[in-house]
């Protein structure tokens, strides 16, 4: 195989969110999303073989492992083939380097799917598209060799550029005063776990265009609704019944690249998070969604963002923070991480739209996103759209299905025509 | 298509009942858009056997430590016999698990070892009463074989070469251990202490002279702040 990362650059360092990932992350917070595309027909495994082989050299971010070095953890060139796998476990488990010759990303199948499972370090949701994007549109060229030009065939459909390795953080970074966004404790979901590492998988479609619409005459945006949407269903199930003195903390990552106007394959993202006081027992979902949009346009600025990042940067620059062994760095992290985490009551993310260009868009029917649950965070929910169906989906640690019903029987409230998946952990098997 | 008046979403698959509720589901005329279909596999079994062999090894390894210890203090023989099965299980813990985890970077595994195992030898010469031919043969020994080892993967490795140079120089700095240990009285064979320094000296100066520019971007890499 041809060398990925030029002489120069045999390694780079992890970007500067990246840094809290290889500490935190046990077989319990795996630090792992999972984006999936499904086709018109079964996936020919020796083809997404071939195809994975074909496109790696066009992203060298991914073709790295992690390192231990006496300051920072580092990422090295692997210059080893990944396999692909059939799927044979539950979404978004741990990534164990060993299992796949130490890279930090896995290509599974199953049946029409092919999913990619990321690990934080790499990259971010904006990230991974592209490479999963990059991975579908290779296999479709070889699995239907006869439906594209040459001229398509040829073309390299995304990649990464050297440039594109730069840490967006440090090149957007101001020196800051401020010097903690800490916010305090949050709700935390309650409920009857699943058995050990059991995952449930809940996908909810909708119609983009129609959802679309009822945005629009709500006068928000669809990440603002569905965050909306959710935050009743947590408080419909959970919070009216037992009120809490904590809010209900949602953590919503933000994708920067836009903002910054910059194209980095690197982790590349800050979070607001969207905190609801929910004490009341007669809230309504309007005042609920009028709250969130506040709250949305109030976070999410440039100059919000850019003091959250150059705050990162900023304690990364610091000479105490720099010179202290790895060790110990991780030791106090973890701490800090513990911490914050308590602030969390659930993560939602929606990566956005998933399709592939003209020529292979035919090939595809879906597409699915999802994130790691972790303990203190029993459910989580993830969006994304293709082909214009939006696709949001629910993991959970949960015995019950409350939260998700709340959710789908208020969106279908709304008019919107719902219907659902399951990866089969649900209400007929537990 | 088959729907579910509670929730008032359609579900596709094989349910019968709904998945978010239980009722039972009507059918109902499809919504007409197209639906990704996606199947999963079934893993309701594979959960169960959760990592049942190395519990098991665990369950087993504490038993013969906690059997040598009873045996050892009810039929005393004026030797602690037992350390020596436990220093062993402690040697065997702490070396296989990580062979079956990490699977690369063989060089660092070798340092690892040589490291582990002339601890082994100082803790069984303790044991055994102290006559010193840990430090003066058995580490002397097993610094020379290290450093063999690793050139040899060097010369032999075409592809990862590169990143055992940077091991091949540390376990070289480590074959002057003997002779501070001689120097501070504990190793007695000038020998072995005369040969691994020459290896060691060998293989540092090897490494700083003919892989000058993998070492030191390595460094620059191990190092960066
Ligand atoms: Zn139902």
């Amino acid at each position: 195989m041809a060398k990925r990362i030029d002489e120069q650059n045999h390694w780079h360092r992890l970007d500067n969110t990246a840094n809290i990932f290889p500490v935190t992350t046990s077989k319990n917070e795996s630090n792992v999303f999972r984006l999936s595309m499904t086709l018109i027909a079964p996936v020919a495994p020796e083809l997404l073989q071939q195809a994975l082989e074909m496109m790696l050299p066009r992203f060298p971010g991914f073709a790295v492992l992690l390192r231990r070095g006496a300051f920072w953890f580092y990422l090295n060139e692997n210059n080893a083939v990944p396999t692909i796998r059939e799927e044979s476990d539950y979404p978004c488990r741990a990534i164990n380097p060993a299992q796949n010759n130490d890279f930090l990303f896995r290509v599974t199948y199953y049946d029409k799917r092919i999913n990619v499972e990321i690990f934080h370090v790499l990259t971010d949701g904006t990230g991974g598209v592209q490479f999963l994007r990059a991975l579908c549109c290779q296999y479709l060229m070889l699995a239907y060799p006869t439906r594209f030009t040459e001229e398509e065939k040829a073309k390299h459909w995304y990649e990464q550029h050297v440039a594109e390795t730069n840490d967006g953080y440090v090149s957007n970074y101001r020196p800051t005063k401020k010097t903690s966004f800490s916010i305090g404790k949050g709700y935390r979901i309650r409920g009857e776990r699943l058995l050990l590492d059991t995952l449930s998988v809940v996908h909810t479609y909708i119609p983009l265009q129609p959802l679309l619409a009822l945005c629009r005459g709500k006068g928000v945006t669809i990440t603002q609704y569905v965050t909306a949407c959710i935050a009743w269903g947590v408080y419909t199930t959970q919070l009216r019944k037992r009120p809490s003195k904590h809010p209900l903390n949602m953590y919503l990552p933000i994708n920067l690249r836009k903002l910054f106007g910059t194209n980095t394959a690197l982790n590349f993202f800050s979070n607001i998070y969207i905190s609801l006081d929910m004490q009341a027992d007669d809230l309504h979902f309007n005042e609920i969604l009028a709250e969130v949009k506040k709250q949305f346009e109030e976070k999410i600025s440039r100059g919000n963002m850019l003091e959250k990042i150059s705050y990162t940067v900023g304690s990364g620059y610091n000479p105490a923070v720099r010179f202290v062994p790895l060790p110990l760095k991780n030791l106090a992290l973890r701490i800090m991480f513990k911490q914050g985490a308590k602030s969390s009551s659930l993560a939602f993310s929606n990566v956005g739209d998933m399709s592939l260009p003209a020529p292979f868009a035919q090939y595809v029917t879906g597409a699915s996103f999802l994130l790691s649950c972790v303990p203190r965070e029993p459910i989580k929910f993830a969006a994304c759209s293709a082909n214009g169906l939006f696709t949001l989906s629910f993991a959970s640690m949960l015995r019950s299905q409350e939260i998700q019903q709340a959710i789908v029987q208020k969106m279908a409230e709304d008019g919107l025509e719902v219907t659902i998946e399951t990866n089969g952990v649900d209400y007929e098997s537990v | 298509m088959k729907a579910c008046d509670i929730c008032h979403a359609q579900v596709t698959g094989t349910h019968e009942f709904c998945p978010l509720c239980g009722k039972r589901l009507q059918p109902a005329e499809p919504y007409g858009y197209t639906l990704p279909g996606n199947r999963y596999p079934d893993l309701s079994r594979i959960s169960a056997q959760y990592n049942f062999m190395l519990r098991l090894l665990l369950f087993l390894s504490l038993l013969g430590g906690g059997v040598s210890v009873l045996v050892n203090v009810l039929v005393p023989t004026g030797f602690w016999w037992c350390l020596i099965v436990i220093v062993a299980e402690v040697y065997l813990w702490l070396t296989i698990p990580p062979l079956l985890r990490r699977a690369r970077n063989y060089a660092k595994r070798l340092l690892f070892q040589t490291l582990l195992t002339a601890l082994l030898m100082v803790a069984l010469d303790f044991i055994i009463g102290w006559r010193g031919w840990s430090v003066s043969y058995a580490i002397p020994s097993l610094l020379c074989a290290g450093i063999v080892a690793i050139a040899a993967m060097i010369v032999f490795s075409r592809t990862n070469w590169p990143q055992y140079v940077f091991y091949q120089f540390t376990m070289g700095l480590l074959g002057f251990i003997p002779l501070v240990l001689y120097f501070f009285g504990l190793s007695t064979s000038i020998v072995m202490v005369l040969i691994t320094a020459a290896l060691g000296l060998g293989s540092v100066l090897v490494t700083v002279v003919f892989g000058d520019r993998s070492l030191k971007s390595d460094f620059r890499r191990r190092f960066h702040f």
